[in-house]
């Protein structure tokens, strides 16, 4: 296995927020950990975008697995920079993509799908909610 | 010692409330809506299942960063008052605002009250909103949409008030 990049959100000096993407032969794993709580999370994970784009353009994936079980929380300002992230994923792969969520999280259960755009066809097609108890991560 | 044994159901009975305010909004430099949101969110987990504290937490972060984005009267306070008494959070967050944001913050509301479908709403007004990278305008109709909080507004003196309530009975 191996990080392909990562990105973090810094606040009061330290981090709060990080994304890993990992590629395990043809398994891509983006987990997403911490908080996202600050107005801006472009200005910190701009990069991160990028590079997991490019990234993704030059891997050949055939599964994926988008994990948010240790997202705890996501604020109204967060929502972008999760649509852009999971939006390079699908863009930039193929294959199922299964979406690791949390079962008793109201917004892993109901903004998150939104966010993907579960409701367009191919990425309905593509995707799986794994739903996870929280004593479970 | 079965005296000491508290059952869920006792501790369902539990009322709680608290009021903070802060004076004036120009001085906040620090990350308040955090700490207000964690602040009630440990002190409702103490007696009510965690998802109750998390929905407050949600509530309370977008309606405090709603007022710090939008400060119009930086000499004036932000007030937040929450309490949990009967199976019913109520959330109430005061600000001073001139009337034409009030008209706007109504009508903002009375939309989303008005929707047929909110979680279509909040798809639309998220797709829409991002194509032009626009900020805000998404907080209030996300703790509708996600946490089901019910919302209304209120104008007395110069200040506005956004209340929320939550019924823990209809919560899963």
């Amino acid at each position: 296995m191996k990080v392909i990049t990562f990105g973090d959100i810094m606040d009061g000096g330290r981090s709060v927020f990080t994304s890993v993407a990992t590629l395990d032969g043809a398994r891509l794993k983006v987990a997403f950990e911490g908080e996202i709580r600050i107005d801006n999370p472009h200005k910190h994970l701009g990069r991160y975008l990028e590079e997991l784009a490019e990234a993704l353009a030059d891997a050949e994936v055939e599964e994926t697995l988008l994990d948010f079980t240790a997202l705890r929380f996501c604020n109204s300002n967060g929502f972008y920079i999760i649509m852009d992230l999971t939006e390079a994923v699908y863009e930039n792969t193929e294959g199922p993509v299964t979406v690791r969520r949390l079962r008793e999280d109201d917004w892993q259960q109901e903004t998150l799908a939104i966010l993907i755009d579960i409701d367009e066809d191919p990425i309905r097609e593509r995707t799986t909610f794994l739903d996870i108890d929280a004593d479970e991560t | 010692m079965a005296d000491d044994i508290i059952t869920e159901e006792q501790l369902a009975k539990t009322e709680v409330s608290l009021t903070c305010s802060v004076r004036p909004i120009a001085n906040v430099m620090c990350d308040l809506s955090a700490i207000l949101a964690n602040s009630v969110d440990e002190l409702l987990r103490a007696f009510y299942p965690a998802k109750v504290g998390k929905r407050a937490n949600i509530l309370i972060t977008e309606l405090v960063n709603n007022v710090l984005e939008n400060m119009l009267v930086p000499e004036s306070e932000i007030k937040l008052e929450v309490a949990l008494r009967d199976q019913q959070l109520v959330i109430r967050v005061y600000n001073a605002v001139p009337e034409e944001r009030y008209a706007q913050v109504k009508a903002h509301v009375d939309a989303i009250n008005e929707a047929p479908d909110v979680r279509k709403l909040l798809k639309a007004t998220i797709r829409a909103r991002r194509a032009q990278r626009a900020k805000g305008g998404l907080g209030l109709i996300r703790v509708v949409a996600e946490n089901k909080f019910r919302i209304t507004t209120d104008y007395q003196g110069g200040t506005l008030c956004v209340e929320s309530v939550l019924s823990l009975g209809d919560m899963p």
